[in-house]
């Protein structure tokens, strides 16, 4: 609760006090935003929450602002702010609360909801949200998702998004034209998103990605524990929601034709951990599993490990079962140097140098 | 005072919204009709706790302004259910009222409202189909319009709304739990009661009533009214909770008063309280000189004459008084037949003053009644004692200086857990006392004690019931009981009796006997820890204040033993 209280500026603040609150180490927030209706709470609770995709049936309206502090492999705590979308809401943050709502925003994901009828009004809405985010965090990241893409014939998914897209992207430079943003052009990702599938866990997988801080510390380790256990591919998980973290490909296995199969496996994980949850009663955020392991003959051998406290790893190897045990010894002795994962962002550093 | 009533709707497309307000335009600008005032409240501010976040739903929630001037009552409720868009059906139906006012009768309406709607839209979607079906049913504005106005003047509502189901809404008065009434309060009435009373009310209260005259003590009042004593104070509790009687100490001459801080403003004759005084106190010369030669007995004479003396808090109630002074203007031509300083019959501010002031600890009001006869003044022709006593004790003036008795004896008794204090369990005495060495003895002393105790009751009924002088109360104390714990012991030496018996056989076992060291047969010896006031001695026991003392210096304990103090 303290640092959720430290990181929320306080209401009455104006447009002058910003300078100072950007002085104190604050925790950026990551701002969840759209039309009412849109799916931003049920995305959040599939992703950080461990629903699965027709729970989010049940949810409710969400009122105001829903706070949430999601840790993230221990050192990152993302200062979730899920903002409830109905009409009364949005004109709140824009007047009474802008300051409060819009300062210290590290990321925007601003969720479109492809079924809208009516795409001029959403644009209003997402054009004021922009003009008071580039008033108060010009630096803020933008992720834009087109989301509810399941309801889209496949053929014209494609189409449809680009489209969509293109509208976004063309209503951004107006505004920013309009209004002579010092800050040059602003960094807009799109990503077409449903629930149903896993397009969901590609952007917020890459969201997450972008957050990470010692990513590359990651990256180099990853690699070379691959090498050293002559892995076909290495995908670092978080445990809660089973996003991919970091990733790594052997030569060999950048031959492999799936390109979505990251998100996949998350998506196929998750359903596990739940069926596990299920049968052994167990609550869906505990620890379901420390090891599963699959051999499948001649093509390929797979395990999947918890791997330190708050990751899991999958390991993904050419058919042998002498290397295969090996493997899995050495990715247990691995835990050591991965630590990091789990401190804080100076330990991090230091095993880095 | 209702400012204003809504029925406030979650929407899942625009939010929250008010859909229905009394009167237009109270909590947010109508588009129709004209705006006499702006908005009570602001909206865009106060609409998050009109529709709060989930943690607060069915809960009553009141919040103020931020200017402080209103605070607005509500109930906001949450109707899960499949059918409703969004798995949720939110609404709350609020109340303005000022921020000053008490809030807990309109917590009642708030509540009432909340439930009786979501049960009429959980079992026939009431709200749900509100405005959008045509059954000739009553807008939810104009309800809230009615009921607003209803409440306002009348203090309750009656509103049906529909053929099933009907609003019935009163404003309750909230008073927090009377304080206890005790066997030797005196009650005074604020009002006239008599006038009041009706044969509707209760039975008890139509019997007390007439006794209650502010200056009969609780325990007269219930043998003079002929009702048991517990029945008369829960009477008399309830009089006490609609704030229609006071509760004072009883008026003895021999007791004493001490001025409070509040004597200032009497001095100072802030708001005309001297005059308020003299009023409420002067006899006028309408008394017969005999009076002043003695002191009158512990029941003061002059209460005679006011049978329906009331207490002067209000000027309406102090006009209501029937004695032959009840005006302050300064009587002209009233028979002299006093030997009084002030040839008007009305005492001079100065001297009442002087009068008030000289109250002090340890000067009885015998003495001081003394003390002014000797600097020639007749205070007993000129001022009714006990209504200038009265009167000082009700406006905060004056405190009763109360007597206790303490015995150093009965108090290293309790100390040491021998003695047995009727509020404590025996059971952890018995327990404490079986690891000390003498324990066999002291219990069986303290078994002697007991089986006297009961005794010299029986024989003190007796007695009471012989003598004509003293009233009844004796009985009436002894066969109720309520607010004391007398018997205690002897419920506790009931439940006991075996393991007392079983002792007791040990005991003549060892052969041992005891020695009498204490007053054993003397039912003041449980007063005498200190917090048993004179007067609580004087109404239970029956006795006057000299008998007391009386009886205490007849006791069997070594010099200096006993301490009487006053506080």
């Amino acid at each position: 609760m303290a640092d959720l209280e430290a990181s929320t500026p306080s209401l009455g603040a104006t447009g002058g006090d910003v300078r100072n609150e950007v002085k104190k180490p604050k925790k950026k927030k990551v701002l969840l935003m759209g039309k009412s209706g849109s799916g931003k709470s049920s995305m959040r609770s599939i992703i950080f929450s461990n629903y699965i995709a027709r729970d989010t049936r049940r949810l409710g309206a969400t009122i105001d602002i829903d706070l949430s502090h999601v840790k993230f492999l221990g050192n990152l705590t993302l200062n979730l702010w899920d903002c409830g979308g109905q009409e009364a809401f949005m004109e709140n943050y824009l007047s009474q609360q802008r300051v409060h709502v819009f300062s210290n925003v590290g990321v925007l994901i601003y969720v479109f909801d492809i079924e809208s009828r009516d795409v001029d009004r959403d644009m209003a809405t997402y054009v004021s949200i922009m003009s008071a985010l580039t008033q108060y965090s010009p630096t803020a990241k933008i992720y834009v998702l087109i989301h509810k893409m399941d309801l889209i014939m496949t053929q014209v998914r494609e189409a449809v998004f680009m489209d969509r897209v293109k509208l976004v992207r063309q209503k951004t430079a107006e505004f920013l034209q309009g209004s002579n943003f010092a800050g040059g052009d602003v960094d807009l990702t799109p990503f077409a998103t449903s629930i149903w599938d896993q397009s969901l866990y590609k952007a917020w997988a890459s969201i997450i990605h972008d957050l990470v801080p010692n990513l590359s510390v990651i990256e180099s380790q990853l690699a070379s524990l691959g090498v050293l256990i002559e892995a076909e591919e290495l995908l670092l998980f978080e445990r809660t929601s089973f996003l991919v973290v970091s990733s790594w490909t052997s030569d060999e296995g950048q031959n492999n034709p799936t390109t979505d199969r990251q998100e996949r496996i998350s998506n196929i994980l998750k359903h596990f951990k739940q069926s596990i949850s299920r049968f052994t009663g167990t609550p869906r955020n505990a620890e379901q599993f420390t090891l599963m392991e699959h051999k499948a003959g001649g093509r390929f051998s797979i395990f999947c490990l918890k791997f330190t406290t708050n990751t899991y790893l999958m390991v993904i190897l050419p058919p042998g079962e002498a290397r295969f045990n090996s493997a899995k010894l050495n990715c247990q002795i691995a835990r050591e140097s991965f630590k990091f994962l789990d401190g804080p962002i100076s330990a991090a550093q230091s095993s880095a140098a | 005072m209702i400012q204003g009533i809504f029925y406030a709707r979650f929407l899942p497309q625009e939010g929250t919204k008010i859909v229905a307000q009394s009167p237009p335009g109270c909590i947010v600008a109508t588009t129709f009709g004209p705006h006499l005032k702006p908005p009570l409240v602001d909206f865009d501010i106060i609409q998050e706790y009109i529709i709060p976040r989930k943690a607060f739903f069915n809960r009553f929630l009141t919040v103020n302004t931020p200017d402080n001037k209103y605070s607005i009552l509500g109930y906001p409720i949450s109707i899960p259910h499949e059918r409703y868009h969004r798995n949720e059906f939110i609404f709350n139906f609020g109340l303005v009222v000022e921020s000053d006012c008490d809030f807990l009768p309109y917590e009642k309406l708030v509540r009432r409202l909340a439930v009786t709607f979501a049960e009429m839209e959980r079992q026939n979607g009431y709200l749900r189909t509100e405005g959008k079906l045509n059954d000739g049913r009553r807008p939810i504005e104009s309800l809230l319009e009615i009921v607003k106005e209803d409440l306002n003047n009348y203090g309750e509502c009656m509103i049906p709304v529909d053929e099933a189901n009907t609003l019935n809404m009163k404003l309750f008065p909230y008073h927090p739990p009377p304080a206890p009434v005790r066997g030797w309060h005196v009650p005074v009435p604020k009002m006239k009661l008599v006038d009041i009373v009706d044969p509707t009310w209760d039975l008890t209260l139509q019997k007390i009533i007439p006794h209650v005259d502010g200056v009969n003590d609780v325990r007269r009042v219930a043998w003079l009214a002929d009702v048991s004593l517990p029945l008369t104070q829960t009477a008399l509790q309830h009089l006490l909770y609609y704030d229609t009687i006071l509760l004072l100490d009883m008026f003895f001459f021999a007791s004493c008063y001490a001025p409070r801080p509040g004597i200032h403003d009497f001095i100072t004759n802030r708001d005309g309280l001297v005059d308020e005084c003299a009023g409420y106190v002067c006899i006028g010369g309408s008394l017969p000189d005999g009076t002043g030669g003695a002191a009158p007995p512990s029941a003061p004479k002059t209460s005679s004459h006011h049978p329906a003396a009331a207490g002067p808090s209000t000027p309406q109630q102090s006009s209501s008084v029937s004695t032959t002074a009840t005006n302050t203007t300064p009587r002209i031509g009233t028979p002299s037949t006093t030997t009084a300083a002030t040839a008007t019959g009305r005492v001079t501010n100065y001297q009442l003053i002087k009068l008030m002031t000289t109250f002090c600890v340890g000067r009885s009001v015998m003495e001081w009644i003394k003390l002014h006869q000797d600097a020639g003044l007749p205070v007993l022709s000129l001022v009714d004692v006990r209504r200038l006593v009265q009167f000082g004790v009700i406006k905060g003036l004056l405190y009763r200086v109360h007597k206790y008795v303490v015995s150093k004896q009965y108090l290293a008794l309790l100390a040491s857990g021998q003695a047995h204090p009727p509020s404590r369990s025996s059971q952890q005495h018995r327990r404490r006392q079986q690891e000390q060495q003498k324990a066999q003895d002291q219990k069986n002393q303290k078994e002697q004690q007991q089986q006297q105790k009961g005794g010299q009751g029986q024989q003190h009924k007796l007695s009471r019931h012989s003598s004509r002088r003293r009233l009844h109360t004796w009985d009436i104390h002894d066969t109720n009981n309520s607010d004391d714990e007398d018997d205690e012991g002897n419920d506790n030496s009931n439940e006991e009796t075996e393991e007392e018996e079983r002792e007791r056989a040990r005991l003549r076992s060892h052969g041992k006997g005891y020695e009498e060291e204490l007053p054993t047969d003397d039912p003041l010896q449980r007063y005498t820890d200190g917090c048993h006031s004179f007067d609580q001695i004087i109404t239970e026991q029956n006795m006057a204040d000299a008998e007391i003392m009386e009886k205490l210096k007849g006791y069997r304990a070594p010099a200096g033993d006993l301490t009487v103090f006053y506080r």
